[in-house]
């Protein structure tokens, strides 16, 4: 940052912030559109990996004469039930983790905006005060 | 604040206008003659209370005389002069205060102008992902299992993600808030500045006023009794 007064470096110090500010909004949106990338590829795998499950899993209960053409088994049900269930657990999991990660992104970009509002804001107090005691002080040259 | 400009010293001694009645018969000094005293110290008065008028003093001869009209048109013009330079002095000084009062007041206009009001938390975006079904539906219809515990499963889920949006839309507009209460105390500290600077100027100008006034009035209290000879 600029060490010269409010306005005095003729709005370097502004000019400066906002280039933080921009550069903070390229990094957030790269991080989101990896961050969105990778969820999605793990929730794919994770689809991929249950849907190749399902049929060993199958097999495994009818290896132990809980399935097959004529057997009506309740274990077998509760076992594929269970088993869908938790893939739409991690399926959840995975999808919250994405979200955290986007929330998170989202809120450094409004607290990034919020800082440049208020940094921008106390420049022009400090510009407006630095006028008022210029305008003041300059009068006392004001001789007769 | 240092004075301006230091008055020359008079060739009659310390300024006249330092001579208040009180303070000369309080303490009137080295004086070899008392009648010029008693003179000075009515001159001295008759001057404080703005009158022109110094004739009866017996400083210019007894009774009056063309040389007592001439004096007291002298004194006139003296006074007219001064009067009339501590008149434009004021005008100027008025001047000045208004342009710097102008100014004050421009660059608070201006500020407020440019100031606006906190944008960042308002309407701030919070994410909330839908949630993907599990891809088994067939399969699970295929051998007669149901899918409502996923179903529940991807519900309860849901539901947990829209009370974390929920939360985070009310931290925003929290934020937004204080925000607008910070923009607040901008302001206030605009004011602030400005009436103290308006202030300040208002005592700055009163100073160079009196400076100017007191500097006047020694000359013309000193050009008064070269005319009246003393």
């Amino acid at each position: 940052m600029s060490d010269f007064s409010a306005w005095g470096d003729f709005g370097i110090s502004e000019a400066q912030a906002r280039r933080r500010r921009s550069q903070r909004t390229i990094a957030n949106e790269q991080a989101a559109t990896l961050g969105q990338l990778r969820g999605q590829r793990n929730l794919l795998n994770i689809q991929k990996q249950y849907q190749e499950g399902f049929q060993p899993l199958v097999a495994s209960y009818g290896r132990r004469g809980l399935g097959g053409p004529n057997v009506q088994s309740g274990i077998r049900t509760r076992g594929l039930e269970r088993f869908a269930e938790q893939l739409q657990a991690d399926l959840g999991a995975e999808t919250s983790r994405m979200t955290d990660e986007l929330r998170g992104i989202a809120q450094d970009e409004t607290n990034a905006q919020q800082e440049l509002e208020d940094y921008l804001a106390d420049l022009r107090l400090q510009k407006a005060l630095a006028a008022m005691q210029s305008a003041m002080n300059i009068k006392q040259f004001a001789a007769y | 604040m240092a004075p301006r400009n230091t008055p020359k010293p008079s060739p009659f001694g310390p300024r006249l206008t330092e001579y208040t009645p009180e303070k000369v018969m309080k303490n009137p000094g080295p004086v070899a003659n008392p009648v010029f005293q008693d003179a000075l110290n009515r001159v001295v008065t008759r001057l404080l209370t703005g009158s022109t008028d110094l004739s009866g003093f017996g400083l210019d001869g007894a009774g009056g005389g063309s040389g007592a009209a001439r004096r007291r048109k002298q004194n006139a013009a003296i006074m007219n002069i001064f009067n009339r330079r501590q008149g434009e002095a004021n005008r100027f000084y008025a001047g000045q205060e208004k342009q710097a009062t102008s100014t004050i007041n421009k660059a608070m206009e201006d500020f407020l102008a440019s100031l606006g009001g906190p944008t960042a938390y308002q309407n701030a975006p919070v994410p909330n992902l839908p949630q993907t079904q599990m891809g088994l539906l067939a399969q699970l219809q295929q051998y007669g299992a149901s899918p409502e515990m996923a179903q529940a499963q991807q519900a309860t889920d849901a539901a947990y993600a829209q009370q974390m949006q929920d939360i985070f839309n009310r931290s925003n507009q929290q934020m937004q808030g204080t925000d607008e209460a910070f923009y607040r105390s901008l302001q206030a500290g605009a004011r602030g500045g400005q009436a103290q600077s308006l202030m300040a100027l208002a005592n700055l100008m009163a100073g160079l006023r009196a400076q100017t006034q007191s500097e006047t009035a020694g000359a013309r209290d000193e050009l008064l009794l070269r005319a009246l000879g003393l």
